[in-house]
C-alpha cells in the first residue's frame, strides 16, 4: 500500500466513523426527554458517539498494515479510549456552549451565528479527542500530537460544515449525517496529512507478500519483528526474531540497530550492529528486505 | 423601627410608575449550574400595590411551569430550595450607572445653579453615598459608571464601598458640546459588559433626567464607539434578558420634566422597575426602596426538565389570598448535537450496518498484488524515460539498456550504454543472474555479476528497479 492510499482508506475508515456514529447520536438525541439530566445526557453522547468513532478509528493501522489478526482487539481499544475521549470532548463542548449562552448570548446576531459557533467548538472539542485515540492506543506521544493536530482541524471544519449547512438550508433532514461523514473523514485526512508531515522517513517492502507496502516511520523509536507488538510487523517471512531491530533518532539523525543476536540485520549487503541510515539503504532482515527513503 | 416607619412613609410618598397594581417579575433566570447540577435559580420581585415586597410566603404560593414551545407547559413538582432574602446572605452585584449629561449640572428645575450642591449631579451622589450606607450584605459588591455622550467607568465592582464613595468625586462636568448628550441605550450595552462572567443576583440602577438622545442622530457626528449606528431600546433590553440583568430606572427632575419611554419598558421587562424622583429626598429614599425590593425577592431553586430545545420557557404563577399573578422568562438550552429528528427512520439504523459491514469488507481487501512471474518493476527512473514501469522476465536472456533492441529500454541518460546490463534464466537452478557491461549497483554495491534474490534493488545510473521472482518469491 502506498502512502497515497494509505492516506485515502484512512479518510474512507473516518468516513465509515462518521456513518456508525449518526444513528447512535439521533437514538441519544431522540430519546433526551428520558435522561435525567444534561450532565448524564452529555456523558452518554460523549460515551458512545466518541466510542464508535474511536473503534472505528483503532481498525486504522491493523487494516493499513495488514494485521488483520489484531483488528478486534484494536478496534476494542479504539473503542475504549474513544469513549474516553468523546465524553471529556463531548463535557468540554457542552461545556462550552452552556457558558458561552450563559454569558456572551446577547443578541439576535449571536442566536443566529453564536449558538453554531459555540457547537463548533464542541465539535472541535470531540474531533480532538477522536483523533487522538489511535496514539492513545500505540502509546505514542508523536501520534497523539498528530491526532490531535488532524481531529482538531476536522472537527472544527466536520462541525463548521454542519452548521453552515444548517444555517444555509435549515430544512436539511441530514444535516448531522452530513457533518458527521465530512467530520469523520477530515479527522481521517487531516491525521494521515499531518502524519505524512510529522513522519522522519518511509520504509518500502520490496519482496513477499508485504511487498510494496509502504511504512511511515512517525515515532521517535519505531520497532521491527514478527510479534504483533511491532509498530511494523512483518509476518510471512523467515527469519525474523520477534523484536528483530529498532529505528530511532539520535541526535537528529535516523539510526538502525539490531536487536537480537542471533538474527542479523544487514544493510547494503553488510551485516550490522548498528548503522546510521542513508537514502535508499537496503535492509535485510530475515528475508524481508525493506528500502529507505525520506517521505 | 425606624427602618418600619421609614419604609411607611416611603410607601406614602414615592409614585411608583409601573402601575398601582400588585405585581410578580421573574427578575433573574441563572441557568450557569444547568449542565453540572440541572438546576435553575428563579429569582422572584413581588410586590404590592404601593411598591412594597410582599413578604412571608411559602413555596406553597408559588407555582412553576416549564415549556419546549411556549405552549405545552409542564409543571416543576417539586423545588430544590426555596429562599427568602437570599440575597441579603449571597449578596447582590450592584452597578450605578449616573446621568452625567449637561443638565445634571442645572437645578432640579432646570435652571442654572449658584451653588454646586443644588446641581443635580451633586444630590445625585448624596443620595449614593446614602444608598451604600444603606446596603445591608457584606457580600454586595457595587460598581460605578457614568454616561452622557459617552459611557465611563469609574470602578469595577467591588466590596469596598468607601472607594465607590471616592470615585463619586471622579465624575466631572462634561466640556465639550458633542459630550452633553444622552446616549442612554448605548450606555446600557457598556454597562451589559461589566457584568460579564459574574455570577449572583445582578442589577443596573440607572438614574436619567432626560431621553435617550444619540449623537449620530442628533448632529451627524459618528459616535466614538458605535460610529454611526443608532442604538434602538431593544438592544439592552435583549441583553439584560439573556445575562439575566435587572434594570432599576430613577427618572430625576421636576415634575413634568420628559422622561424616557422606552426605559420603563426595559426596566418591566428585564424584572427591574421605574421610580420618579423629583426632590433630594425622593431620590434617597427611591435607592433605599431599590435596595430593600431586592432584599425581599425570593429565590427557588428546581431541576429543570430534559425536553429538547433550544430556548425554554418558564412561568412562575403566584396565588395569594386575594390574587393571582404571573411572570414569564426563558433560558437557552442548546446541545453539541441541536435539536432531535421528529422520527426515528429504519434507514438510521441501516446506517450503522452498512458502516460495519463496509470495515469489515475493508479489512479483508488485500491491498497487495503480487506477480506470478519474475519481473523488474522501475522505483525511480529520475531524468530518464524508460520503455516499461513493468517488465514481465518471460525470457531467458533479457537486455537493460538505452538500444532500440533492449527488453527494457532507459533513454535519456548518455552514460546508459546499449547493452548496460543482460539478466540471464538458469532453468537448472532456478534463479535469475544479472551481468553488468557497464557500471551499475544491486542493493548499493557495485557488481559485475550477481545471483539475484526477490527484493534486490538494482541502480543504474540513478534508475532504480526491483528484482521479483514472482510466485517462487511468495512460497
Amino acid at each position: 500500500m502506498s502512502i497515497f492510499l494509505r492516506k485515502l482508506i484512512i479518510g474512507l475508515i473516518g468516513l465509515l466513523a462518521g456513518l456508525a456514529a449518526w444513528p447512535i447520536a439521533e437514538v441519544i438525541l431522540y430519546w433526551q426527554p428520558l435522561f435525567p439530566s444534561y450532565l448524564i445526557f452529555s456523558v452518554t453522547q460523549g460515551i458512545c458517539v466518541g466510542g464508535v468513532m474511536g473503534g472505528f478509528f483503532g481498525s486504522i493501522e491493523s487494516i493499513t498494515l495488514s494485521k488483520r489478526g489484531s483488528i478486534i482487539p484494536s478496534i476494542f481499544m479504539g473503542f475504549i479510549v474513544g469513549m474516553f475521549g468523546g465524553l471529556v470532548g463531548f463535557l468540554l463542548g457542552q461545556g462550552v456552549l452552556t457558558l458561552v449562552m450563559e454569558y456572551s448570548l446577547s443578541n439576535q446576531l449571536f442566536i443566529n451565528y453564536g449558538i453554531p459557533i459555540s457547537r463548533i467548538i464542541g465539535w472541535t472539542c470531540l474531533g480532538l479527542f477522536i483523533g487522538s485515540v489511535e496514539g492513545i492506543r500505540s502509546l505514542s506521544l508523536t501520534k497523539v500530537k498528530v491526532g490531535i493536530a488532524g481531529g482538531l482541524i476536522g472537527g472544527l471544519l466536520g462541525g463548521l460544515s454542519l452548521e453552515l449547512l444548517r444555517l444555509l438550508i435549515p430544512e436539511i433532514m441530514y444535516a448531522r449525517l452530513v457533518g458527521l461523514l465530512i467530520m469523520g473523514s477530515l479527522i481521517g485526512l487531516f491525521y494521515s496529512l499531518i502524519e505524512h508531515r510529522y513522519s522522519i522517513g518511509v520504509l518500502k517492502s520490496l519482496n513477499g507478500k508485504l511487498k510494496n507496502k509502504e511504512f511511515l516511520i512517525v515515532n521517535k523509536l519505531t520497532k521491527i519483528g514478527s510479534s504483533g507488538h511491532s509498530d511494523i510487523q512483518l509476518k510471512d517471512y523467515t527469519g525474523i526474531a520477534d523484536c528483530h531491530a529498532e529505528i530511532y533518532i539520535r541526535e537528529n539523525k535516523i539510526l538502525i540497530a539490531n536487536k537480537d543476536s542471533k538474527s542479523p540485520v544487514i544493510v547494503n549487503e553488510y551485516r550490522i550492529k548498528e548503522h546510521l541510515l542513508k537514502y535508499e539503504d537496503i535492509i535485510h532482515i530475515g528475508t524481508a528486505k525493506l528500502l529507505f527513503f525520506y517521505k | 423601627m425606624k427602618k418600619k416607619i421609614l419604609l411607611l412613609i416611603l410607601s406614602g410618598v414615592l409614585y411608583y410608575s409601573t402601575g398601582f397594581s400588585s405585581s410578580l417579575r421573574i427578575t433573574q433566570i441563572d441557568s450557569s449550574s444547568l449542565l453540572l447540577n440541572q438546576n435553575i435559580v428563579l429569582y422572584l420581585g413581588l410586590m404590592d400595590a404601593q411598591g412594597g415586597a410582599i413578604k412571608n410566603l411559602n413555596q406553597l404560593n408559588f407555582k412553576i411551569y416549564e415549556s419546549p414551545n411556549r405552549k405545552d407547559y409542564q409543571e416543576i413538582k417539586q423545588f430544590e430550595s426555596f429562599q427568602t432574602n437570599s440575597n441579603i446572605n449571597n449578596g447582590v452585584n450592584f452597578l450605578l450607572l449616573i446621568d452625567n449629561s449637561g443638565s445634571m449640572y442645572q437645578t432640579i428645575n432646570g435652571k442654572k445653579a449658584q451653588n454646586k450642591s443644588h446641581r443635580r449631579i451633586s444630590i445625585a451622589r448624596s443620595a449614593i453615598q446614602s444608598f451604600l450606607n444603606n446596603i445591608s450584605s457584606v457580600n454586595d459588591k457595587v460598581g460605578l459608571a457614568a454616561y452622557n455622550t459617552n459611557y465611563e467607568s469609574m470602578s469595577e465592582l467591588t466590596m469596598d464601598k468607601a472607594a465607590i464613595e471616592a470615585y463619586l468625586d471622579n465624575i466631572k462636568m462634561p466640556k465639550y458640546k458633542n459630550e452633553f448628550y444622552s446616549e442612554i441605550y448605548g450606555s446600557l450595552i457598556m454597562a451589559i459588559k461589566a457584568f460579564k462572567a459574574i455570577k449572583g443576583r445582578k442589577v443596573i440602577i440607572i438614574l436619567s433626567d432626560g431621553e435617550n438622545t444619540s449623537l449620530f442622530e442628533k448632529t451627524g457626528q459618528p459616535h466614538r464607539v458605535f460610529k454611526k449606528k443608532v442604538i434602538r431600546y431593544q438592544e439592552p433590553l435583549e441583553k439584560l434578558q439573556k445575562q439575566g440583568i435587572s434594570l432599576y430606572v430613577i427618572n430625576f427632575g421636576k415634575n413634568g420634566d420628559k422622561k424616557d419611554k422606552h426605559l420603563i419598558k426595559i426596566a418591566d421587562q428585564s424584572g427591574g422597575s421605574t421610580f420618579d424622583a423629583h426632590n433630594p429626598e425622593d431620590l434617597k429614599k427611591v435607592y433605599f426602596s431599590i435596595v430593600k425590593q431586592i432584599e425581599k425577592e425570593y429565590k427557588i431553586t428546581y431541576k429543570a426538565s430534559m425536553e429538547p430545545s433550544e430556548k425554554k420557557y418558564v412561568k412562575v404563577i403566584y396565588s395569594g389570598i386575594k390574587e393571582r399573578l404571573n411572570s414569564e422568562r426563558f433560558y437557552f438550552t442548546g446541545t453539541v448535537f441541536g435539536q432531535p429528528v421528529q422520527e426515528l427512520k429504519t434507514e438510521i439504523f441501516a446506517a450503522f450496518i452498512i458502516a460495519v459491514i463496509l470495515l469489515a469488507l475493508l479489512s479483508q481487501i488485500r491491498f497487495e498484488k503480487h506477480r506470478k512471474n519474475p519481473s523488474l518493476e522501475i522505483l525511480n527512473k529520475g531524468n530518464a524515460n524508460v520503455s516499461t514501469q513493468i517488465l514481465t522476465l518471460g525470457q531467458d536472456k533479457i537486455n537493460v539498456g538505452s538500444g532500440g533492441n533492449a527488453n527494457l529500454t532507459i533513454a535519456g541518460i548518455p552514460s546508459i550504454q546499449d547493452n548496460h546490463a543482460t539478466l540471464f534464466y538458469d532453468k537448472s537452478q532456478d534463479h535469475y543472474q544479472i551481468i553488468g557491461n557497464g557500471k551499475l549497483t544491486v542493493n548499493n554495491q557495485a557488481i559485475v555479476t550477481k545471483i539475484l534474490e526477490s527484493g534486490d534493488l538494482i541502480n543504474i545510473d540513478g534508475v532504480t528497479m526491483v528484482f521479483d521472482e514472482g510466485q517462487k518469491n511468495l512460497k
